[in-house]
């Protein structure tokens, strides 16, 4: 590998631009025309301008970018997260074009992107799924009574009636007696096929209190390591706002289960690079259940970096080049604790709604222990078209309410001026009473915004 | 009879439909109700629903779906019978 395509923007962009650095290997970012000044451009060895500012035209188009390969004489193609990172399609196409791409294997990517077929992928690996009826249900009036109540005593209640063609939150139902059931389901059968032109739907446990637990693990086809666990519990709208390592108050046999799980996984998909294996932690039960797989580095991955030591972007880029990976697992060691949170351009007092403009001031912490991954300096401009992520603060001290400590104190350094920010919220995150003693869970934050019963 | 131009709040992306393959919100010649939606604005990956301020007969849609809205530009153009 020599020269790396980056086909991403923001902080994730400059992050692949300095592992790549380390490595002696040259850089090539493509960019949008609303981010030819961005931090990333600047860094970049080179820059190639691919489309206009909507992403649908720049960041999200398959041809701009490989074109973009082609005439900047790249080699490799690193996709960051999001936009076309678990774009199964065009990671053929790279691949195809005779270029290394740096991310797992297509098929891996369109397993995982399946979510049925992944939900048997795990269940074929011995990992723990979520109690439910697996595939789509026969029209309501169909199920035999018999195999409706036998379904119902396995899945237990409160449980949720989901559209398969659903996502993020939509079409979703939740049923909380036995009697209600039936009628539900033909219910969201009607709305699915009114909403996602696809009548699937089907029955899965709600675990009411549920955290989100993930661990990352890396595999070079042959061998698979985890590098230990991450809680992403406290979100918005099923956005991320503050993350850790390692998941606090997970009993030992438990987080054993976890790691074994994601290993059990991606070595049963012989699976290549960078992955994350996502669970839903019932603190009730002590149950663990998988979620999904991301094929590709997360936004949160400093956390792991802190208390790992391991470079994950460095490490992705040698696997991708085709080199094994340099420990096993018991040369990984965890150190203390740490703390992300993100800071977006969003403002609290306005629903959180988005806030581009200019970064007047833009004064970001330091210290023993302080990382700031950002893709922006003073003075720039935070476009409207793409995410509101501004800055991820991350911190490592040798305890969880060190660590917070430490966020907390990063956080009073941080002055932002010029766009809205979520920085007073995330200190009152930090200092939550229900965080601290993690019996915070998914839907921790809402409550907390609306002010309910905790 | 009078114009009322509706114009854009936020910056982002425009939208005609709710969604692509979708009808557009309204089309020129179409009686709106103050209040109506006439399009949106994508902004950082969340929607805002543009609004007519006023009853009346759309007489212009002046940005194309997809293209880029800057604070104070004119979106569409009504007309109010006095």
């Amino acid at each position: 590998m020599r020269r790396l395509l980056i086909a991403n923007r923001g902080e994730i962009a400059v992050r692949v631009i300095r592992a790549a650095r380390e490595l002696d290997v040259a850089t090539v970012l493509v960019v949008s025309e609303a981010d030819t000044g961005s931090l990333g451009a600047q860094l970049a060895d080179e820059t190639v301008v691919i489309g206009p500012a909507p992403a649908q035209s720049s960041y999200l188009s398959p041809d701009a970018v490989l074109r973009a390969a082609k005439s900047s004489g790249a080699d490799a193609v690193h996709p960051g997260y999001g936009f076309l990172s678990e774009n199964a399609d065009f990671a053929e196409r790279v691949i195809g074009e005779g270029l290394t791409w740096v991310g797992a294997a297509p098929a891996s990517i369109r397993l995982m992107g399946d979510k049925a077929q992944a939900r048997a992928a795990a269940q074929a690996a011995g990992v723990p799924t979520v109690p439910g009826s697996g595939g789509a249900l026969p029209p309501a009036g169909e199920i035999p009574a018999d195999r409706l109540a036998a379904l119902a005593a396995e899945v237990g209640f409160p449980l949720l009636v989901k559209a398969a063609a659903g996502g993020g939150g939509r079409g979703i139902r939740r049923v909380d007696t036995a009697e209600e059931l039936s009628a539900a389901i033909a219910a969201a059968q009607g709305e699915a096929l009114q909403a996602f032109g696809n009548a699937d739907v089907y029955v899965e446990r709600f675990i009411e209190r549920a955290r989100h637990v993930e661990v990352q693990v890396l595999g070079d086809g042959h061998e698979v390591v985890h590098l230990g666990d991450r809680d992403c519990t406290l979100q918005r709208r099923r956005q991320k706002l503050v993350e850790e390592a390692p998941a606090p108050g997970i009993p030992p046999h438990v987080r054993a289960l976890l790691h074994d799980s994601a290993v059990a996984l991606a070595r049963s998909t012989h699976y290549v690079g960078a992955g994350t294996v996502e669970f839903l932690y019932d603190p009730a039960r002590e149950e663990v259940s998988f979620i999904e797989m991301n094929t590709r580095l997360q936004v949160e991955h400093p956390v792991t970096e802190f208390v790992t030591g391991v470079d994950l972007v460095k490490e992705q880029l040698r696997i991708a080049d085709g080199q094994r990976l340099r420990f096993g697992q018991e040369e990984i060691c965890f150190r203390g604790h740490s703390i992300e949170v993100r800071l977006n351009a969003e403002d609290p007092a306005n629903g959180f709604f988005p806030s581009p403009g200019t970064l007047e001031h833009f004064d970001l912490p330091g210290g023993p222990g302080v990382r700031v991954d950002s893709g922006f300096r003073a003075g720039a401009t935070v476009p409207p078209f793409y995410d509101s992520l501004l800055a991820k603060v991350v911190v490592h001290a040798e305890d969880r309410p060190a660590a917070v400590a430490r966020a907390l104190g990063a956080l009073a350094e941080t002055r932002i001026d010029g766009v809205r920010t979520n920085l007073a919220f995330l200190s009152d995150l930090l200092r939550d009473e229900t965080f601290s003693r993690h019996e915070h869970h998914t839907g921790h934050v809402e409550t907390l915004l609306t002010g309910g019963p905790r | 009879m009078s114009t009322v131009e509706i114009t854009a709040a936020i910056p982002g992306v425009f939208y005609r439909s709710p969604g692509p393959g979708k009808d557009p919100y309204v089309q020129e010649g179409d009686r709106v109700q103050a209040g109506e939606v006439i399009g949106l604005t994508e902004i950082m990956k969340q929607f805002a629903e543009i609004t007519s301020t006023t009853a009346g007969v759309v007489t212009a849609i002046h940005v194309a779906n997809g293209a880029l809205l800057t604070p104070g530009m004119p979106v569409a153009s009504i007309d109010v019978e006095d």
